[in-house]
């Protein structure tokens, strides 16, 4: 059999099926069941022409895999300081090991972020450093080193598309170590051999190609902007509009293509347009970067993230506008920020005087701080909202200070809310918990890993709303609004229960007086 | 006879010392110099995180003589794992003092009274036993939770049992009929390190300690021990979180794009 053929069937999912645990409100730490999780696998692409586009091999796994395997992971271990150093120095302390919500949610020991990691440092022990080099096979035991196999790639393709990149774990780690480093570089030697995950990289493709997430011409984008807009004008009465493609405007504003996709995130739309309409400061999308969302950001492929984020850059040079402002979502938003100005960068043809990007809370925030902005808070009376910090923007990104990725959308919900209750210490700000779905985990065939993933935010969510009554999570990333109205209903609640902080900006603005 | 077997454990000893001392540096060097080949090409810091150097050293800072982070998880591991590195460094400097006390004293330059001596030793032997007793509780920690004793292996328990056996051999040499004859230690030690070689006192904990320690030095460079040098080069926690006003500067990809 060649290798590709052995590898697919090894690769396909035991488990499909998953009955999420009965909520209590707790968040329990598991004890260990080896194995738990082992089951499920997302699915291998196989489209040649979008393997094309992307650069990886066409054919399934290739034939030479153990070579490309080891050349690839030389390459990450030169390109990325943190890949080599975390490989180094983890001294097994265990503070992470009952950090990260694939654990809690399964007890499946491989989802420990050390056991996580060891995957990829049993190889490197073996094949990079003096020590493995001179083991004998039979030694790897007691060295804590692998020899590459099929059974290994099995186990790689496994674990490391059950982790979100959130970074919880790092915030307990006494080095920093970044377990989302270390998949995002196991996930591009896993592409380099043959085994693409499909579902973060038809988007990745599709971002390449068309400049967004669903193939769709920028005639169909301003169609839906349009509809969008009718929407806005009947529910409003007035004449609010969403520009597109209009050179000289003060505003380039970046969505996900989620926000004009899913009701959810159609809600904050609305938000942002009003909030722009009542400030009057003009400001367009563009049809030719018409998602910001950035699939490229899961895997150690930096061409083509950068690529992806380029579109950006060109649209707000060619559109004319004085600054970028980034729309509610956590990944995007963090190569936009975080990324940006090093791949793509420097951007003098925008104002210095504003941040390149400015996040829309911090545009909104500060407008309400100058009083252009008035609120109803009784429109937003039935809601006890709760704030769902995206991990993307809690620990790898930040706006307005230190601190301001926690506290300016919370100014903002009291802004527009009278009630507001916080969920756990353990479960917001940096120690927020992923909504398990983040990091590429898109397919519907991983609900099994995003259901047990979410666990720990729906203990924390259930606790509070047992307790102080909260009826709504609130949160500023478009995937989380995306995967809880997915989740919700698993877990015997409503779609409803979630929103966007401008959903309820959307809610309770005061419209038509103008305020300056 | 007697002669001829003790010049065999001199030149044992001393070749040790000498080659371990070597391996370490070496292998720091090495390690070092392997880290750094690798670039940062993205701003990671892990946020919250300041925008300035300051406030990263403060929180590396913090992690350091703290173990903040440690501190955020589990406390049993924060209590036992901060009091292990504490006396150890404290232990540490109490060699050094030892060490460049005796010179001194040697050189008439201080004279410090017996007493005092008798009263640091004291102190010295109570703290050794203080990380004794923290490292055998991180041991049953290790050994009893099903989670680390699912990922800990063979030379997890090697590293821990030799600093173990190290604090062990040499909080017995404080007992007096276990110890060796001080002076003796003194000068070989100095010995040591001027390159004169002078003989190894004649005690079995003392030939362990030493002999034991230099194992550790030939480990450290190529085992988690390293973690001790690897901290500060970690780019979660030393990178300033200011990437949207500094552009930073990615070395294998310096084309931005137009
Ligand atoms: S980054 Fe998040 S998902 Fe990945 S191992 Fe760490 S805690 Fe788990
Ligand atoms: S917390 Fe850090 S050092 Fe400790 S086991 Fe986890 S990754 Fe390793
Ligand atoms: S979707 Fe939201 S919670 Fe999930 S990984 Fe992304 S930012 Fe985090």
């Amino acid at each position: 059999m060649k290798p590709n053929e052995k590898i697919m069937a090894m690769l396909k999912s035991t488990e499909t099926q998953f009955t999420p645990p009965e909520l209590t409100g707790e968040i329990k730490i598991p004890s260990v069941c080896v194995g738990a999780s082992s089951g499920n696998r997302p699915f291998v692409m196989t489209n040649k022409e979008q393997l094309k586009t992307l650069g990886y091999p066409t054919n399934g796994l290739v034939d030479n895999w153990k070579e490309v395997f080891l050349k690839k992971m030389a390459e990450m271990l030169d390109k990325y300081r943190s890949v080599k150093l975390f490989l180094k120095i983890c001294s097994k302390c265990g503070n992470c090991a009952d950090k990260c919500h694939f654990f809690l949610g399964s007890g499946d020991p491989m989802n420990m972020p050390v056991a996580r990691q060891d995957l990829m440092r049993k190889v490197y022990k073996r094949y990079f450093t003096f020590s493995g080099m001179l083991g004998l096979p039979g030694f790897n035991n007691l060295l804590d080193t692998a020899e590459l196999s099929e059974e290994l790639l099995v186990l790689w393709y496994t674990y490391f598309y059950q982790c979100t990149e959130c970074r919880r774990c790092s915030v307990f780690c006494p080095y920093g170590i970044d377990t989302a480093e270390i998949t995002m570089a196991a996930r591009e030697i896993l592409n380099s051999i043959g085994l693409v995950q499909k579902n973060a990289h038809v988007l990745v493709n599709n971002e390449i190609t068309t400049g967004n997430n669903f193939r769709m011409s920028p005639l169909a984008f301003v169609d839906i902007i349009e509809s969008i807009e009718d929407d806005l004008r009947e529910e409003t009465g007035i004449d609010i509009k969403i520009p597109i493609d209009k050179h000289g405007a003060d505003v380039l504003m970046v969505l996900p293509s989620a926000d004009y996709f899913a009701p959810v995130n159609i809600e904050s739309l609305n938000g942002y347009a009003k909030v722009f309409h009542q400030a009057g400061i003009s400001w367009t999308l563009s049809s030719y970067a018409a998602d910001g969302a950035n699939f490229g950001l899961f895997v150690h492929n930096y061409e083509n993230m950068k690529l992806i984020n380029s579109r950006i850059w060109k649209a707000s040079r060619e559109l004319g506008v004085k600054r970028v402002i980034a729309g509610e979502c956590g990944h995007m938003y963090r190569v936009m920020s975080s990324y940006s100005n090093t791949m793509n960068g420097p951007f003098d043809w925008l104002s210095p005087k504003y941040p390149i990007p400015q996040h829309i809370c911090e545009f909104t925030l500060d407008l309400i701080k100058r009083g252009a902005l008035k609120f109803d808070k009784t429109a937003n009376d039935h809601l006890t909202p709760t704030m769902h910090d995206s991990c993307q923007i809690a620990r790898g990104s930040a706006f307005g200070g230190k601190f301001g990725q926690f506290e300016i959308p919370r100014a903002i919900i009291r802004a527009t809310c009278n009630k507001f209750v916080e969920m756990d210490e353990d479960t917001i700000r940096e120690k927020t918990f992923c909504c398990g779905a983040g990091g590429g985990l898109l397919g519907d065939e991983q609900l099994p890993v995003k259901l047990r993933g979410a666990t720990p935010r729906m203990q924390a969510y259930t606790k509070v709303k047992r307790e102080n009554g909260v009826n709504f999570i609130t949160s500023i990333c478009a995937y989380c609004k995306v995967q809880f109205t997915h989740l919700l209903p698993h877990f015997g609640y409503t779609e409803e229960e979630v929103g966007g902080v401008h959903k309820l900006v959307s809610d309770s603005i005061i419209l038509g007086v103008k305020n300056i | 006879m007697q002669i001829s077997v003790h010049m065999l454990l001199n030149v044992a000893v001393y070749s040790l010392l000498y080659i371990s001392t070597v391996v370490f540096i070496i292998g720091v060097w090495y390690q070092i110099s392997d880290i750094l080949k690798s670039p940062n090409p993205l701003v990671i810091s892990q946020n919250p995180q300041s925008d300035k150097m300051s406030g990263v050293i403060r929180r590396m800072a913090g992690d350091l003589f703290l173990f903040t982070s440690l501190s955020k998880g589990d406390r049993y591991l924060w209590i036992n794992g901060l009091i292990m590195h504490v006396t150890l460094a404290i232990l540490m400097g109490f060699h050094l003092f030892g060490l460049v006390s005796y010179l001194a004293e040697r050189g008439n330059y201080i004279h410090i009274s017996p007493e005092i001596m008798g009263f640091l030793s004291t102190i010295a032997s109570i703290i050794g036993v203080i990380f004794i007793v923290s490292l055998i509780m991180l041991m049953i920690k290790r050994s009893n939770d099903e989670k680390s004793a699912y990922y800990t292996k063979f030379f997890d328990y090697f590293i821990i049992l030799l600093i173990f056996m190290i604090g062990v051999t040499g909080v017995f040499m404080k007992i007096s009929s276990f110890s060796p004859d001080l002076p003796a230690v003194k000068s070989f030690m100095i010995g040591a390190f001027t390159f004169h070689s002078k003989p190894v006192p004649l005690n079995m904990f003392f030939i362990t300690h030493i002999a034991l320690v230099s194992i550790l030095l030939i480990v450290f460079p190529f085992t988690k021990l390293i973690h001790a040098v690897g901290f500060f080069f970690s780019p979660t926690r030393n990178m300033p979180n200011n990437p949207r006003e500094v552009r930073h500067i990615n070395v294998w990809d310096t084309n931005n794009g137009d």
